[in-house]
């Protein structure tokens, strides 16, 4: 067992010698949008750059990374925790919004991969979005927790909340707000300003269903007109790119049936104020 | 004033000094919009601001302590601070007036970034388009059927006569009725499709595959159905 162990590292070695020789030079192109607000009379264009597959991590993102270190330090993109958590590499990869650095470098050489900010956002640089209006929609649903009695501060007690419940949150509080779904969806490019878009009515679907909060009247009244919610015409794109493998488009579908009286929400299975019910009688 | 730093005297044991620069960039982080202040402090005296700024070092440094006890410092410029008194004027707040978002960004000249023109043809979005497409041409059936009923001088039998009068082969006029039945099989088959989302069931990305395919395969047979009549 300890020879084996000694071993393991010269094997690891060996290996990566010989495929380094085995394989070459295998170069890809990436096609990159660029504008350059410092050079406004510049209209948008596509850079390419040629990176070796072989001396660059798996993902579009360390591709990304390689270029700006290593052959044009004025590439601006955001990106933050480079697994998918944070959700700050959102961009359009190969026709597709996705997470650069969730997203594997396609190994086709022969084609190139093309990069382009969220579509149907201003841009503000290279492949940076703004997302204020996006930020804007999000804070507009009140993304908190409501109680119609707000405990006392520092008399908080835990709230209760049944296990069948809690699982109802499933799938939707995962989302990282990256935006590649509301990007994504047709209605949001031309109705953006009025409708709130997949991410954002996920969110108040979030809020809507969770067994603690009682200000869903208010939250569903609030989205009843016309565009907020019904601006969504089914297409799907949104649950078709989500790097986090969530469904926006059914979450927007149990608003609307919610809004139309269909499916009511049901009462919570624990009292959530137990805990302080509890202690007001001991 | 902006720049000028400031230099008290504790006795012989140390000296402070604070830039007032500093002291202004803590204001005007206050007063950017990220941050809500309720109130702006504004404080006159430089004297008062640097007693001020020593307390702020550190609740338990020597520092601290001896701005608490002024007692420390000679009664002259004691006697001084306190005479120029803290001149605070608070002011309301007033949050800055948000410009709509498109309009910022147009007075930046910012680009639209591309949408339609780069974005992968998928069949989620291509059946949606399809759907609408079909639905425009179905009204526009209807409206023609209805203006044609009101307006044209004989009806629609008359019509119906003359194209059988132009002797067509029964293979290209089982394709023209085809064509014609086509966008009503379509937006029949997808309509129930929807209908079902519409309950906010069947739409997992899987599910969204399988029924697309088996309502195209559907539609066609609609179309076909309708077009042997």
């Amino acid at each position: 067992m300890p020879l084996l162990r000694l071993t393991t590292g010269t094997f690891g070695q060996l290996r990566t010698f010989a495929t380094s020789q085995a394989l070459g030079k295998r170069v890809k192109t990436f096609a990159v949008y660029r504008w350059n607000p410092d050079e406004p009379d510049k209209k948008p264009y596509t850079q390419n750059f040629e990176v070796d597959l072989d001396d660059c991590a798996p993902m579009v993102l360390d591709a990304l990374l390689k270029i700006k270190n290593e052959m044009d330090p004025t590439l601006t993109f955001r990106r933050s925790c480079r697994e998918g958590v944070c959700g700050s590499c959102a961009m359009n990869i190969d026709g597709i919004n996705t997470l650069a650095c969730i997203s594997h470098i396609d190994q086709n050489l022969s084609k190139p991969t093309k990069i382009y900010p969220l579509p149907h956002m201003y841009v503000v640089k290279d492949l940076v979005p703004d997302l204020t209006n996006f930020y804007r929609q999000y804070q507009s649903i009140e993304p908190w927790l409501q109680r119609d009695h707000e405990a006392v501060k520092g008399k908080e007690s835990q709230l209760l909340q049944d296990v069948e419940d809690r699982a109802k949150l499933d799938g939707l509080y995962e989302c990282v707000l990256c935006a590649c779904c509301s990007t994504s969806c047709p209605s949001y490019w031309w109705n953006g300003d009025k409708y709130l878009g997949p991410a954002v009515l996920m969110q108040a679907y979030r809020w809507i269903i969770d067994s603690r909060d009682e200000a869903t009247e208010k939250r569903l009244s609030k989205l009843k007109d016309v565009y907020s919610v019904y601006r969504c015409h089914t297409i799907m794109n949104c649950t078709r790119t989500c790097p986090k493998g969530l469904n926006p488009g059914r979450a927007i579908a149990q608003i609307k049936t919610l809004l139309s009286g269909l499916v009511k929400k049901e009462a919570p299975i624990m009292d959530p104020a137990g805990l302080d019910k509890q202690s007001v009688r001991n | 004033m902006a720049n000028r730093t400031i230099k008290y005297f504790f006795g012989q044991a140390s000296t402070v000094s604070i830039k007032l620069s500093t002291v202004k960039q803590i204001k005007a982080v206050n007063s950017s919009d990220s941050v809500k202040p309720t109130t702006y402090i504004t404080i006159n005296n430089t004297r008062t601001m640097a007693l001020f700024c020593c307390g702020r070092l550190g609740s338990k440094s020597v520092l601290a302590t001896l701005s608490r006890f002024p007692t420390t410092l000679s009664n002259a410029q004691f006697a001084q601070a306190a005479a120029g008194a803290p001149k605070i004027t608070f002011k309301k707040f007033e949050p800055p007036v948000q410009e709509h978002h498109d309009v910022r960004n147009e007075k930046l000249n910012r680009p639209l970034s591309p949408h339609l023109t780069i974005y992968r043809f998928q069949l989620t979005a291509m059946l949606s388009i399809t759907h609408r497409a079909s639905g425009m041409i179905l009204s526009a059936y209807a409206s023609a059927l209805g203006i044609g009923a009101l307006v044209l001088p004989n009806d629609i039998s008359h019509y119906i006569a003359i194209i059988e009068s132009l002797n067509l082969s029964p293979a290209s006029l089982f394709l023209l009725k085809a064509l014609i039945a086509s966008p009503l099989g379509y937006h029949f088959a997808n309509g129930i499709r929807h209908l079902y989302w519409d309950t906010a069931k069947g739409l997992s990305i899987k599910e969204v595959y399988t029924t697309g395919y088996a309502m195209l395969g559907a539609s066609a047979l609609i179309t076909l159905i309708l077009a042997a009549l």
